[in-house]
């Protein structure tokens, strides 16, 4: 058996590191980088491929969209929307499932089981269904986005932290804190979130990759960041209703979200061999 | 174990009682479903019958109360969109959304499993370099676009498959492909990690040493332990699972709870609402506890709390 | 190959023999799939699906025409009383005959409040209907009454007996009527069987059985048409049409429908209370443009009013004005228009042809003269509860019916519609007069004023008559497109 491994966990990180790098300075230059204002239509040039046909319109190398707009403009401040909407709304969710699951572990009993019943409750509510329900009922902008995608993963952080905070609890440094009258969040951030932050990281990093998905979900059951905003998961949806005259939209938006989830996630696993060998964080 | 099961089902009520207790929140928290449901042309009368009807005309807790105890009976109310109650309507699109989530289940197992031994066995070749290779790209792809694709290919191009609806098992295929798709590609990637831990342990070392052939100690000792860390993993996504059904069902036009659900959402149909969040949270909680049954079973060192 | 007739064989015998006999079937993809067979559901998806069980006295055509179908003829007796003579020898699906007491028993069924009909509307003028003898009816009304045929076209007959016996859940269930077909399986959510109805009093249809299947997605409708899993499909999305004309299978029949799509501004609110900067609005869009690239030239243009061309009131002196952002610009400045308002337009997605795509061409159109337009597109729910707070926001899009009448689409723009804040004491008091007076030339000319007041305030911009866009496979002779969206297929022949 050959030794060389194909995808070893240096390659992953370089690898996926480097995509996850690409995307964001993409989307941080954006207007330095895109050719034309993503929101300029022009509907004597709406849906034309890209450079591959003679049907082309020059300056549009990936082709336009519904309106005539710009497709790769749209798509590289595209990545703007979807990056900020899956980073804030892991961010969220990170602090808030963590400081329960630390809660939940240090003080045990009656908190404990609260906590923990009413996440294993909200384990068996699909999240998309909480995020359906938020945003009917409070409308879709990014701040309602991030809320609503935060708090219906916040399980997965608590569940994770929980379990590695009770394995701290007896330990030593722990049990001296709490003696010498240490509250929760001085004894979480003094000797908890330095122990669980590699095994955080691993799971973070692999949620933004779900979180971006689940955009694009939201966005084909028409519960997206409204338009004309330029979200990867607007773009994809919008073209998915034209597959069959305007491909290309659909499949480089589609194509886009792979190649960055991808990243993501090869970044996460990477990270996971490294930093969380037996799988804590799965 | 009888205990254990006993144990995890006391635990149920409580469960579905938090689930309720957030449907009826968020229902809430929505808008007057009376305002959403009756159109410009209502009457007075109507608006008093239904929000009598919906006992909207009650403190909240009292109106919380009221569903409880309608609930102990299994009674949501009459569906407002549809004729007859609101039970009853979940019920008839509960065998097509179960059929649908145990096919792509089914499949999602079967060849997730199935491509996670190969890449162990021919570990770091090319059969394991595609595989895994198509199992990340899997995990990346958005299931509803893979889904149009599906359909033009097969449906479209090559007349295969049915484009969508329900009927016979050809159209089940591609809803059935396109749901199994978000699961398979973990299920790959977590069997092949498993497979690969367990070749050098030191129980199927020594079977290798016995004379056993590797395929038969790939079946009477690796596999069983492999199957264990898919079950765990199956057990958090369960509501992965009935989330993509959601979905899937919106895709193909399959008449399932899931597709019931966003167009009840949609007319604010409340009882239906509440009817198929319990539905869904019921099919969750009980997979829940067949997958941690069926994880003690085959591993009998598995204890839980 | 030689184990695939023992694989068919298996799938048989595992799910049941799919249709052999040479019955002739009819599979229809439905964009708008009702959720019940509840009469007076109040949406003409809805009454598409009822009316193939059952008739109502009078029928519209695919045009908007009227024509006798369980009234044979009609005459007013005095100006509040219309007398119905009633086709004999009719029976509904189980046997029973058709009478002048189902019709009596339907009307005043509509009538009760408590039955909760949503196109009471229809006919709201009626104070109660009674028998003068088996088959003739007397419907009187409350005041004189212009649009009661045109109303009564939306009322199906279903039968008293039945309603009776069973109760109107059982009903909603399993209707039972005279029309072209008889009830077989209905399937919420998924599809509705009818097999024809053999002794059908116009003629029965020539096929033998009839699949209305929801398909609420376009691409996945139009992929079922080319791939030969349904004949016919509603709203073909515009953009699919060269797919469906070039499948060499199919073609598209396009019909213009009376719907207006109209963008409605909330005068109550500050700048759009100064009528000045709504006809800016109007001068900003483009409606040549979008008519030619989003709609591909199907529909029309409203001529500054929110009546179809055609359409008892229309005025066929107005003209929609024409493009001139320079001109736009130039009367918001004049008008001391802030640049930085935002302009939120309200719209549903999937609800009318093209509907988010409008509206967002118009907000880029906008956009351009620097008003700081910005599409919202919410949920049909949330539309719908906006819509009866009145709180739509400073602007918002949707499209009225006028089923040919006048009377249907310039009810919305009265203080008792509900639907704008914009009023106008005259144009009220002509709307009363022209819905109480039975002279059809003094009510066209009550219309014209009102369409000329429409288009001189400018409660709203008219944008366009939409177009009903149907895929018609090759294999189906006799259908037509119909300006209502109803399905009409007693003349339809499979091939």
């Amino acid at each position: 058996m050959r030794q060389r491994r194909l995808f070893g966990k240096r390659f992953k990180i370089i690898f996926g590191g480097g995509i996850v790098l690409v995307a964001v300075l993409g989307a941080i230059f954006a207007p330095l980088i895109a050719p034309w204002d993503p929101y300029q239509q022009d509907l004597l040039a709406r849906l034309k491929p890209g450079f591959w046909s003679p049907r082309a319109v020059a300056g549009h190398w990936l082709g336009t969209d519904n309106y005539g707009r710009d497709l790769l403009s749209r798509l590289i401040y595209g990545s703007r929307l979807s990056i900020l909407v899956g980073v804030a709304s892991m961010l969220l969710s990170a602090v808030v499932g963590s400081v329960a699951g630390v809660i939940a572990g240090l003080r045990g009993g009656a908190t404990e089981q609260a906590i923990m019943r009413f996440a294993d409750a909200q384990m068996a509510f699909p999240d998309i269904l909480l995020a359906i329900m938020m945003v009917a009922a409070l409308g879709g902008n990014a701040l309602n986005l991030i809320l609503v995608l935060g708090i219906s993963r916040w399980m997965v952080y608590a569940r994770v932290v929980f379990g590695l905070t009770r394995s701290l609890r007896e330990r030593p440094f722990v049990e001296a804190a709490k003696l010498y009258g240490g509250g929760d969040f001085y004894i979480m951030r003094q000797h908890i979130l330095p122990q669980v932050m590699p095994v955080l990281t691993v799971v973070a990093t692999l949620q933004v990759a779900q979180m971006i998905l689940q955009e694009t979900a939201l966005s084909f059951l028409g519960l997206g960041l409204p338009p004309p905003a330029a979200t990867w998961g607007n773009i994809l949806a919008e073209g998915n209703t034209r597959l069959f005259v305007a491909p290309w939209i659909a499949n480089s938006a589609g194509l886009a979200i792979i190649v960055l989830v991808w990243g993501v996630n090869m970044l996460g696993n990477g990270l996971r061999e490294q930093y969380d060998p037996h799988g804590l964080g799965r | 174990m009888a205990g254990y099961i006993l144990r995890r089902l006391a635990f149920l009520p409580l469960t579905l009682l938090i689930v309720a207790l957030a449907t009826f929140i968020v229902l809430r928290l929505t808008g007057n479903p009376v305002d959403i449901f009756l159109d410009i042309n209502r009457t007075p009368e109507q608006v008093t019958a239904l929000t009598q009807r919906l006992h909207l005309d009650q403190p909240l807790p009292v109106q919380f109360l009221i569903f409880l105890r309608d609930l102990l009976h299994g009674d949501f109310g009459e569906s407002l969109q549809f004729s007859g109650s609101a039970a009853g309507v979940v019920w008839d699109r509960l065998g097509a959304t179960l059929q649908l989530a145990g096919a792509g289940l089914a499949l999602a197992l079967i060849l997730g499993i199935a491509g996670g031994i190969a890449c162990a066995v021919w570990r770091d070749r090319a059969v394991d370099a595609a595989i895994s290779s198509i199992a990340v790209a899997g995990q990346s792809m958005p299931s509803f676009w893979l889904g149009i694709l599906l359909i033009e290919f097969f449906a479209l191009q090559l007349h295969w498959l049915p484009t969508s609806g329900y009927g016979d098992l050809r159209h089940l295929v591609l809803p059935a492909v396109t749901l199994a798709a978000i699961l398979m590609p973990n299920f790959t990637l977590i069997t092949r990690t498993a497979v690969i831990e367990l070749m050098s342990e030191q129980f199927v070392v020594t079977g290798r040493s016995k004379g056993l052939s590797r395929a038969r100690v790939l079946a009477t000792h690796i596999l069983p332990n492999a199957v264990n860390p898919v079950l765990s993993f199956l057990g958090i996504q369960i509501g992965t699972l009935m989330a993509g059904s959601i979905v899937t069902e919106t895709i193909y036009a399959w008449p399932g709870v899931g597709r019931l659900l966003i167009n009840s959402i949609g007319h604010r149909d409340v009882p239906v609402v509440e009817a198929s969040v319990f539905a869904i949270a019921i099919i969750i909680a009980l997979s829940n506890l067949v997958v941690d049954v069926l994880q003690m079973l085959i591993d009998p060192r598995i204890h839980r709390g | 190959m030689k184990r695939r007739p023992l694989l068919t064989l298996a799938a048989l015998l595992a799910f049941g023999s799919p249709a052999f006999a040479a019955d002739k079937t009819l599979t229809i993809g439905a964009a708008v799939f009702p959720d019940s067979l509840r009469s007076g559901n109040g949406s003409y998806a809805s009454l598409s699906l009822l009316e193939q069980t059952n008739d109502p006295l009078i029928a519209r055509d695919n045009a908007g025409d009227l024509h006798p179908a369980l009234a044979t003829s009609w005459e007013m007796t005095d100006p509040m009383t219309l007398r119905v003579h009633l086709r004999q020898g009719v029976k509904f699906s189980d046997g029973v005959d058709f009478t002048a007491d189902d019709v009596v028993f339907t009307i005043n069924r509509v009538l009760d409040p408590a039955t909760g009909y949503a196109f009471i509307t229809r006919i709201g003028q009626v104070a109660n209907a009674t028998a003068v003898d088996k088959y003739t009816v007397d419907i009187k009304t409350r005041t004189v009454f212009p649009t009661l045929l045109r109303g009564l076209s939306d009322i199906i007959i279903e039968p008293k007996h039945y309603y009776e016996k069973a109760g109107a859940t059982v009903v909603a269930g399993h209707p039972i009527g005279t029309g072209p077909f008889v009830f077989q399986d209905w399937v919420p959510g998924d599809h509705y069987t009818l097999t024809t109805n053999k002794a059908y009093w116009g003629g029965a249809p020539k096929f033998d059985k009839l699949v209305i299947r929801t398909i609420p997605d376009g691409s996945t409708r139009v992929a079922s048409l080319v791939a030969g899993e349904s004949q016919i499909i509603e709203e073909v999305p515009i953009d699919l049409i060269d797919q469906v004309n070039e499948s060499g299978s199919a073609k598209v029949n396009e019909i213009s429908t009376t719907v207006g799509l109209v963008l409605t501004f909330d005068p109550s609110v500050k700048p759009f209370d100064n009528p000045k900067i709504r006809e800016a609005f109007d001068y900003a869009i483009d409606k040549n443009l979008i008519l030619k690239q989003i709609l591909k030239g199907q529909g029309e243009i409203l001529q500054n009013q929110v009546l179809t061309k055609g359409v008892l009131g229309w005025d066929a002196d107005l003209k929609a004005r024409p493009f001139d952002p320079v001109k736009a610009k130039k009367m918001l400045v004049d008008a001391g228009y802030d640049f930085n308002t935002p302009v939120p337009i309200t719209t549903q997605n999937g609800k009318y042809v093209s509907d988010t795509d409008i509206c967002n061409a118009v907000a880029g159109m906008l956009n351009q003269i620097g008003v700081k337009a910005t599409v919202n597109v919410v949920e049909g729910g949330v539309f719908q509860q906006m819509s009866n707070a009145q709180k739509m926001g400073v602007m918002y899009m949707i499209g009225w019916y006028s089923v040919g009448d006048a009377d249907f689409a310039s009810v919305w723009y009265t203080k008792s519609g509900l639907r704008t804040k914009w009023q106008d004491p005259e144009y009220e008091a002509l709307f009363v007069a022209a819905r109480t007076t039975i002279d059809e030339a003094e009510r066209v000319k009550d219309y014209h004023r009102m369409m000329e007041i429409l288009a001189d305030q400018t409660p709203s911009v008219f944008l366009f008559g939409l177009p009903s866009l149907y895929g018609v496979s090759d294999s189906v002779t006799g259908f037509g497109a119909a300006a209502d969206k109803l399905l009409r297929l007693t003349q339809v022949q499979v091939k």
